[in-house]
């Protein structure tokens, strides 16, 4: 199966998209190396050393752009594959891949689907994976129209860089001076840390709407501290902004894949609890044994999470220090 | 300004009583037993509309409201609601197919009222709506519109010169740009944007009047640009096992269980962290 | 004059040791109210006297000492288990007040399947009690929507009421002795038997009290054998209030128990139901107990609907999947308090009862002068979810927007305007104004007229054993 894998290589996420990509195509298909290229967007932020090394294909193609707006990144990929044949475009997982696999598909009366998780390869269609139902069931499907045109699912893999790849064959485009799009007047950018800290960190202490107000979001946000883990919250504590949005975790916010995670007065929601399944340990502390949370942790204490995470701060801290 | 919303009415799924998911031959889930609910994205959408039309008065410029969606009778309720809401029209395309993966079939259906009755210059709608998940329809609209689409939006605020300003994340940071309709808004995480509720008079003084309902049908033979071809196609459902260990620490007081907890396990993983 | 609230944390402390004397300043605002005042506490406004402490108690001993320092001193005393009322019996109506906290008493001290028995300290949690109990197959029978939350002994001191109470009967009849602290320090304990006729049923001063005689610290209740496999559970949907009040009343006098009988109007329906009773009311019922017996009940309860038109039977699933998520744990009381601070729509509702011949008519005027008169009001309805020989409850529900008014205001601009009309309307027609959630401290305005000539006896009460007047002042009774 021939594919290419379209990178974004503006973003300070380009490493993660690149390993993320890379092991999806490792885990699900078992391709020559002359089957697959990368196409890498980028413009004069990006040093393109660091861009040809983390690439996931030995092939890459380097499109010189002047900022990654989504329809002008549209344009020049129609441009640049059209008359080619492909069987497969994969996306990253991020807000921009699974936007752009859709609209591409569109573009190119390719078949489309965001969020997949794995692949089986026909010989004329592709079987897709992914969640539906709010998390708490999964489709298969099957695309029959090609290109096929996938994002992958969010947090599939740690995005760690791939295999080693010797010797890359680099080609090169440029659409830097072409014109930018019409209807944006103004754009402001805040950068802001794409991975956060929650998703690097080791140890997370998860907080659900029971932990109750904001006020016992931010006690929960210094024992955290204390017991040396980072803060993560669920939907509803998010969306009534007890907690910033960048400490959101599950479908919609970050997908964690910490060594280890409490999760306090959490109901375990499945479209949260896959901002947290990677944890390789779960411990879970409600007050209602019924929780779905419960039967999905390797641990749990049924009682007031307060009391059990103040108590649990005394025995960290007089514990050995950690390294 | 002429503004579209469009929202989907699903089941709240959180209340599915555990493990409880039946997929019959034809792979349809049921799901009737539960509250249905506006998709929370998509509730996002309409209050978000709201507040840009309670800003864009203040400006005396205020814009028309459509709320629209694609399904059966089960909508009305809400439309209902939508219209005591002050929308100018609550419309529903009378659709009995099964459209939970059919996002390019609600993207043809929009756009088809858009073209054809609603001429609206700015469509808000949420990302992705619980059951399908497909997260598709604003960006297959924006590709049968030609129009260009944000995603991500959590705030939207009118701007001089019948512009808006929008607030969307990216995947490294946040913009705040100036956006010129005709376009389609896809709303993402939006903090306190619960929908707000019409009392008794408003439903009395606007609510009674009749949500228009066009069949889906009519609709498309009439003139709609046909759907770009999905070409995916559901072949099977299965549970996600979440299940773990789950064992449960036992113990007198709060004290012990975490005693217990923290020597008997916590201890040991956190040495390895 | 009291003491200063210096002095109170320092006795407080040398009494109960410092890790249960509370003084954090949000923890005391937090304690100055209930439920009652929660538009008020999102806001971060308290508009009640702060409590000089919250104290915790870990024994009747310790009870004891509380009270007798307060006593010696004049100082006001809240009594509080599970923090779940609704109704201001919490609200610390006096300067310097002393919340004391009996949640750490909460061991379940016996439970006794042969004589049906269980016996817990006032801060036992129901919920933990109900899934001891069901492990081993036994029931208290009592479910409010609180149980989670809830306490024993709060439970016992506001006159509880669960979700089978039809056949279970309300916490009163559940009861079967417990020991309570005056505020003389006279500890006093009741035994427990099946029934006496020694005299008048002292337990009924100790019930329902709202902290305003004494302090509650153990009970016992009854428990009932738990067959849940033999429930039969119905549901139906119906034109009008009337007759569904109509068919309560014929499955009541006839003799049937369910433990569910429940009716919903179509406005308070809207909030459950509406995925498959829109614009209707529904009924539901449901009987338990050894299976000959459930099986009997809900075969004459269908025969008792079928007789009258426009019932529509509802596939049971919809009721059960319903009723299963009908409690209020933790993360539907955080749910809730998001929605209000986004929306400023908060619900409240109000509980009365009435015999059958005056019930539909307290409904239906409530509802109608209450959307009438009330600004803002987004919804109004109301549900009959415990029934009587002699008549049933009305539980009124009512949403408002809360408009061009300070969080402060919202009480007196909307809460008590409709606790008013309800209230006024019921006693008027005869019925009780309170149906199981206590008076509080905002219908003792109405407890004479309440009572009538028999205010008497209450009064009397609380003269005799709280001639001081420190327990929960302004609780049942005005605060002189």
């Amino acid at each position: 199966m021939k594919y290419k894998i379209v990178l974004n290589g503006c973003s300070s996420t380009y490493r993660i998209q690149a390993g993320e990509t890379g092991a999806f195509i490792r885990n699900n298909l078992e391709s020559q190396p002359g089957d697959g290229s990368t196409i890498v967007f980028y413009n004069d932020g990006a040093a393109k050393e660091n861009l040809i090394a983390a690439s996931p294909t030995t092939r890459l193609h380097l499109v010189k752009i002047n900022s990654y707006r989504p329809e002008a990144v549209l344009t020049y990929l129609k441009e640049l594959e059209y008359g080619i044949e492909c069987d497969l475009y994969l996306f990253p997982g991020d807000y921009a891949g699974s936007e752009l696999s859709t609209r591409f598909a569109a573009r190119t009366g390719g078949s489309s689907i965001a969020a997949v998780d794995k692949i089986e390869p026909g010989s004329e269609s592709l079987t897709c994976y992914r969640a539906i139902y709010s998390n708490y069931l999964r489709g298969r499907f099957r695309l029959g129209k090609k290109p096929f045109c996938l994002s992958i699912a969010r947090g599939l893999s740690a995005g760690a860089p791939g295999n080693q790849i010797e010797k890359r064959q680099v080609t090169e485009s440029d659409f830097w001076d072409l014109p930018e799009n019409r209807f944006t007047r103004d754009c402001e950018f805040t950068a802001a840390d794409p991975v956060g800290e929650l998703g690097r960190a080791p140890f997370i202490l998860a907080a659900g709407r029971g932990v109750k107000s904001r006020e016992k979001t931010e006690m929960l946000g210094k024992i955290a501290k204390e017991l040396g883990a980072e803060l993560g919250v669920s939907r509803p504590v998010a969306m009534s902004a007890w907690a910033p949005l960048d400490r959101l975790l599950g479908i919609s916010g970050t997908m964690a894949r910490p060594k280890l995670c409490l999760a306090a007065a959490v109901s375990g929601a499945a479209a949260f609890y896959a901002g947290i399944e990677k944890s390789k340990k779960i411990v879970a502390i409600n007050i209602d044994a019924q929780a779905p949370l419960v039967r999905a942790a390797d641990v749990a204490i049924i009682d007031d999470y307060e009391t059990v995470l103040k108590e649990l701060v005394k025995l960290v801290q007089s514990g050995e220090p950690r390294e | 300004m002429n503004i579209l919303v469009c929202f989907k009415v699903v089941p709240d799924l959180d209340l599915m009583p555990g493990g409880d998911w039946n997929v019959d031959s034809r792979l349809r889930v049921e799901t009737g037993y539960v509250k249905n609910i506006i998709n929370p994205y998509d509730e996002s959408a309409l209050e978000i509309a709201l507040q840009f039309a309670d800003k864009a008065d203040d400006d005396q410029c205020s814009p028309g409201l459509t709320a629209l969606t694609i399904g059966d009778s089960k909508a009305n309720l809400h439309l209902k609601t939508l219209r005591a809401l002050s929308f100018d029209r609550a419309v529903r395309i009378d659709s009995k197919e099964d459209l939970r993966f059919r996002p390019e079939t609600c993207a043809a259906l929009i756009s088809a009222y858009i073209n054809k009755i609603g001429k609206n210059n700015v469509v808000i709608m949420g990302r992705q709506s619980g059951v399908g998940d497909n997260a598709q329809t604003p960006l297959i609209c924006a590709e049968m519109m030609g129009w260009p689409c944000i995603t991500q939006v959590s705030s939207i605020e009118p701007a001089a010169g019948a512009c808006l300003r929008v607030t969307n994340l990216v995947d490294d940071g946040t913009c705040r740009q100036t956006i010129e309709p005709p376009c389609i808004l896809a709303i993402g995480n939006a903090p306190n944007s619960y929908l707000r509720v019409p009392t008794l008079k408003d439903i009395k003084a606007h609510g009674q009047k009749p949500v228009e309902v066009i069949d889906a049908a009519v609709l498309m033979a009439t003139g709609g640009q046909p759907a770009l071809p999905g070409g995916c196609e559901l072949l099977g459902i299965e549970a996600i096992d979440r299940r773990r260990s789950g064992i449960i620490i036992e113990g007198e007081t709060a004290a012990e269980k975490t005693q217990a907890l923290y020597y008997s396990y916590l201890k040991g993983w956190l040495a390895g962290i | 004059m009291s003491l200063d609230k210096e002095t109170i944390v320092e006795k407080m402390t040398a009494l109960l040791g410092k890790d249960n004397v509370v003084t954090d300043e949000q923890v005391l605002k937090e304690s100055s109210v209930d439920r009652f005042r929660r538009f008020e506490e999102l806001h971060g406004v308290f508009t009640q006297p702060i409590p000089a402490a919250v104290v915790y108690v870990h024994s009747t001993e310790e009870v004891k000492a509380v009270l007798n320092f307060a006593r010696e001193n004049n100082i006001n005393i809240v009594p509080r288990t599970g923090h779940s009322a609704t109704e201001g019996g919490l609200e610390t109506a006096v300067e310097n007040s002393i919340v004391v906290d009996g949640s750490g008493m909460n061991k379940i001290i016996s439970i006794d399947p042969y004589n049906m028995l269980a016996t817990c300290q006032c801060g036992a949690s129901l919920q933990e009690l109900e899934d001891k109990l069901r492990e081993d197959g036994y029931t208290t029978g009592h479910s409010p929507q609180s149980k989670p939350l809830a306490q024993m002994g709060g439970l016992v001191a506001t006159r509880s009421i669960g979700q089978f109470s039809t056949l279970y009967g309300g916490i009163e009849d559940m009861v079967v002795g417990l020991e309570a602290v005056f505020p003389n320090g006279k500890v006093t304990r009741i035994k427990n038997v099946p029934r006496r006729a020694a005299g008048p049923d002292i337990r009924h001063v100790i019930i329902g009290n709202e902290g305003a005689l004494c302090y509650i610290t153990e009970v016992t209740v009854k428990i009932f054998k738990f067959t849940p496999e033999n429930n039969v559970l119905l549901g139906y949907t119906l034109d009008n209030m009337k007759t569904g009040f109509e068919i309560l009343r014929e499955i009541m006098v006839n003799g049937y128990r369910p433990s569910v009988a429940r009716l919903y109007d179509p406005a308070d329906g809207s909030l459950h139901f509406s995925h498959f009773a829109a614009g209707k009311c529904v009924l539901i019922l449901m009987a338990e107990g050894p299976k000959p017996l459930a099986d009997a009940t809900g075969k004459a309860m269908e025969e008792i609907v079928s007789k009258y038109g426009g019932c529509k039977k509802v596939e049971p699933k919809y009721i059960q999947v319903w009723f299963d998520n009908l409690n209020w744990d933790v993360g539907k009381v955080a749910e809730e308090r998001e929605e209000i601070m986004a929306t400023k729509n908060i619900g409240n509702t109000t509980e009365v009862a009435g015999t059958w011949d005056i019930i539909n008519d307290i409904y239906e005027v409530c509802v109608e002068r209450i959307s009438s008169e009330i600004p803002d009001i987004t919804l109004i309805g109301g549900h009959s979810s415990h029934s009587y020989l002699n008549g049933t409850n009305m539980y009124f529900v009512y949403y408002y927007n809360v408009v061009n008014c300070r969080p402060e205001e919202e009480i007196a601009k909307y809460h008590l305007p409709i606790k008013k009309i309800i209230v006024e309307e019921t006693i008027r027609a005869g019925g009780s104004m309170c149906h199981h959630h206590g008076v509080g401290k905002h219908r003792t305005h109405w407890i004479e007229d309440e009572y009538g000539s028999s205010y008497y006896i209450l009064e009397t009460l609380k003269e005799a054993f709280d001639p001081q007047g420190i327990m929960n002042r302004g609780t049942i009774l005005p605060g002189r």
